[in-house]
């Protein structure tokens, strides 16, 4: 569907928070169309996918060390050069020389990395049942996962919490740089710095330029959709998170090669909201999944490992976030760093974990179906 | 609540109902039904005092009857002694049947059903011999536990699932040479034997204990979203029907691996008492779902949302279902071999009400079902 101006100015208008009430006088922008897909003049986000694609890489590795019942001893060189890209860590020659690491652009990176090292170190172990204040591991389906003393499992703490410390914060701050980036001199193969910019954000939220957010569409691409574009469908269905961020990357993204700049700051806008909603949505599915899994220790122990990191992702909300700072720090109280998760599954009520939904919901509003 | 936050939310509700009134999709899900004046309370009410906490109770008064049996047993090993082991042992593991359902909250928190009578979860494949997969004992842990007398049954891992609880009780009380095993390092395995059924009764206290406190809990969320108690009671019908077709029937019958029996899997394999326990699981089900025959139940709920047919269909599959099981005389494992004919009737009708229990009631009630681990990463 190719949507004119007006066109556009309408679904804006019906997509957006704040624009209902805008009247019909816009400034004197050339009329422009919305393509169905990311396919614009000099987009390149190759350094974004690169980092996703090191990730990807990354907790690919460090799966093998539960995939099945075997000890299997992770490898900490290779893991301290994926971190950092050097010494030909990756399989592909092209993520070994493209220059960029998932490393520099990680916040708190000592943490997450951190997570890292304690799984190696927990891979090299003889195999122990977990217990509470005792490391090892868990059965799990066919294969078994390893968590700390806490029962955080550590493929979880660096999944989830990556996705929070370098693809969601580096977007946000992409995002964020747009409005004030230039949008004049066009860099071959790149576009302006505007573009260029809002091009990488996208590259870190991870959907194919061809995206659309049929069932099908993620069924036949599974491989292709990392990370957040895996958990827009995943947790966000309720929130309809999918069908928003799609048309508002492709809205201002058209919005920025015509000079639109209220559409562009709209967008972006919407964008961030639903981003840092999807961690949101996740983080409460993963906070009230584990109360319907009783006696099922491993899948309490996994869903809330991936909680954990969702929270941690909070922590890098954009600036306009619902959540207060004090509320944030409710919940890493709850379910944050030195949270013992057994403590939270010996409670037959869940109360922890339900005032930690509490929290999200006075914060985003309702999240998820039920 | 400071005035920031509340700011905040009004603004954002403010937003909310704009986004609302100008836009025909506003994305909220489909509502959860309206029960019209159906009482969710009362219903959870009679759960919690009529059913649950009476049936743990009387788990609890069973388990102190084989308590005492075993530790006769185990300070004068005789077929006198075995045999009073065997029928508090019998009504122990029947009674356990009938609290299964209710493995949520309390339970849930204690690990109650991996402790008391593992079946080795419903993602693991039968299709290996050797393994330990099903209602399966590790003699080879226990045998070791008893050599080193060094273990501790609080351990959560599958060998320690595998050596304690009902299972772990049979083999070392009523499997064959059981007595004359007592003979060899008499005071280690004394105390073993005495630790398992000290372990059971420990556990079913502390669920006993803490729903006193969880009652409230219980009665007092009347939702029917994830990790609620109505959603967690239809999640385990579901579940119940799930360990019906895999672990207690199906599975050790073959269902999994080409024919193959596992009879050594199946449940109460030494006692000889599998269709019994079988029976006794489905009509404590029915009974669940009935509410012992009450309108305040998941059963009266589903009428009072219109859904008499369904409830007519469930209540009618579940006579099929225990009418089979009937059918199929102990010791069950025996049975897996020379009845075949009488479990394939049985899984047939199984699936059946696995079906209407999955699918049907939790689309009726709002639920979803979520006690499969089905998270891909």
């Amino acid at each position: 569907m190719k949507l004119t101006f007006k066109g556009t100015f309408l679904f804006v208008a019906l997509f957006s928070l704040i624009s209902c009430d805008k009247d019909d006088d816009g400034p004197n922008i050339p009329q422009y169309t919305i393509p169905d897909s990311y396919s614009f003049d000099n987009v390149n986000f190759e350094d974004a996918t690169a980092r996703v694609k090191m990730l990807d890489n990354i907790n690919k590795y460090l799966s093998t060390a539960q995939a099945n019942m075997d000890k299997v001893t992770l490898d900490q060189t290779k893991l301290d050069n994926m971190w950092v890209n050097s010494g030909n860590a990756f399989d592909t020659a092209w993520l070994n020389t493209t220059g960029v690491s998932l490393a520099e652009i990680t916040a708190d990176a000592a943490t997450f990395k951190g997570y890292i090292d304690a799984l190696a170190a927990l891979s090299a172990q003889d195999l122990t049942p977990a217990a509470d204040g005792t490391a090892g591991y868990i059965a799990r389906n066919a294969g078994k996962i390893l968590v700390s003393g806490e029962g955080l499992e550590y493929v979880q703490a660096v999944q989830k919490g990556t996705m929070g410390a370098a693809l969601f914060k580096e977007g946000i701050a992409l995002l964020d740089e747009v409005l004030a980036s230039d949008n004049n001199t066009v860099v071959p193969g790149e576009g302006t710095e505007m573009a260029h910019n809002f091009d990488l954000a996208y590259g870190y939220f991870s959907i194919p330029t061809n995206y659309d957010t049929t069932t099908e569409f993620a069924t036949n691409n599974r491989s292709k959709l990392l990370f957040w574009g895996n958990y827009i469908r995943e947790r966000g269905g309720y929130i309809n998170a999918a069908d928003v961020i799609w048309k508002a990357f492709r809205t201002g993204r058209a919005a920025i090669e015509a000079k639109d700049m209220s559409t562009v700051n709209s967008q972006v806008g919407i964008i961030k909201e639903y981003w840092e909603k999807v961690a949101a949505a996740a983080a409460w599915a993963y906070v009230t999944i584990p109360q319907s899994q009783s006696g099922n220790l491993s899948s309490q122990l996994h869903a809330l490992s991936e909680g954990f990191g969702f929270i941690s992702a909070l922590k890098y909300r954009p600036s306009t976030s619902p959540l207060t700072a004090s509320q944030y720090n409710q919940l890493i109280e709850i379910l944050g760093p030195g949270t013992n998760f057994y403590d939270l599954l010996s409670d037959p009520s869940f109360t922890q974990l339900n005032a930690a939904k509490a929290i999200l919901n006075t914060a985003y509003g309702q999240l998820q179906e039920n | 609540m400071n005035k920031r936050i509340k700011g905040i939310s009004a603004l954002l509700s403010g937003l909310f109902i704009l986004f609302l009134s100008c836009s025909k999709d506003s994305g909220s899900g489909p509502k959860p039904p309206e029960p019209g004046e159906f009482d969710k309370t009362a219903m959870l009410t009679h759960y919690a005092d009529n059913i649950i906490i009476p049936a743990y109770q009387q788990m609890q008064e069973d388990l102190g009857g084989l308590q005492q049996a075993v530790n006769a047993f185990a300070d004068a090993p005789s077929e006198a002694t075995q045999d009073a082991a065997k029928v508090a042992y019998t009504k122990a593991h029947l009674q356990y049947e009938k609290i299964e359902v209710y493995n949520f909250g309390p339970a849930g928190a204690a690990f109650l059903d991996l402790y008391t009578n593992f079946s080795g979860g419903l993602d693991y494949s039968f299709t290996q011999d050797g393994e330990l997969t099903g209602f399966s004992v590790d003699s080879v842990t226990i045998e070791n536990n008893i050599a080193s007398g060094a273990y501790d049954l609080t351990e959560y891992s599958r060998s320690s699932f595998y050596a304690q609880g009902f299972p772990a009780l049979s083999y070392l009380m009523i499997s064959p040479g059981a007595i004359e095993k007592f003979s060899v390092n008499t005071a280690n395995r004394v105390q073993y034997v005495k630790d398992v059924a000290g372990r059971l009764k420990f556990l079913v206290d502390k669920v006993v204990n803490d729903w006193g406190s969880y009652r409230a809990t219980f009665i007092g969320n009347t939702k029917t979203d994830v990790g609620s108690p109505i959603g967690n009671l239809v999640n385990q019908f579901a579940y119940q029907m799930d360990m019906l077709k895999g672990p207690r029937i199906g599975w050790p019958f073959g269902k999994q691996s080409n024919g193959i029996v596992f009879e050594t899997k199946s449940e109460g394999y030494y006692a000889g008492i599998g269709s019994q326990l079988a029976q006794a699981n489905i009509n404590s089900l029915k009974n669940a779902y009935t509410g012992s025959g009450n309108k305040k139940s998941v059963a009266g709920y589903l009428i009072s949302l219109g859904k008499e047919s369904l409830n007519n269909d469930v209540l009618a599959q579940f006579d099929v279902v225990a009418a089979k099981l009937d059918a199929i005389p102990d010791p069950l494992a025996e049975s897996f071999l020379t009845e075949g004919n009488k479990i394939e009737d049985a899984y047939k009708e199984i699936q059946k009400l696995l079906t209407l229990l999955k699918t049907d009631v939790p689309s009726a009630t709002g639920v979803q079902i979520t006690f499969m681990d089905n998270d891909g990463d």
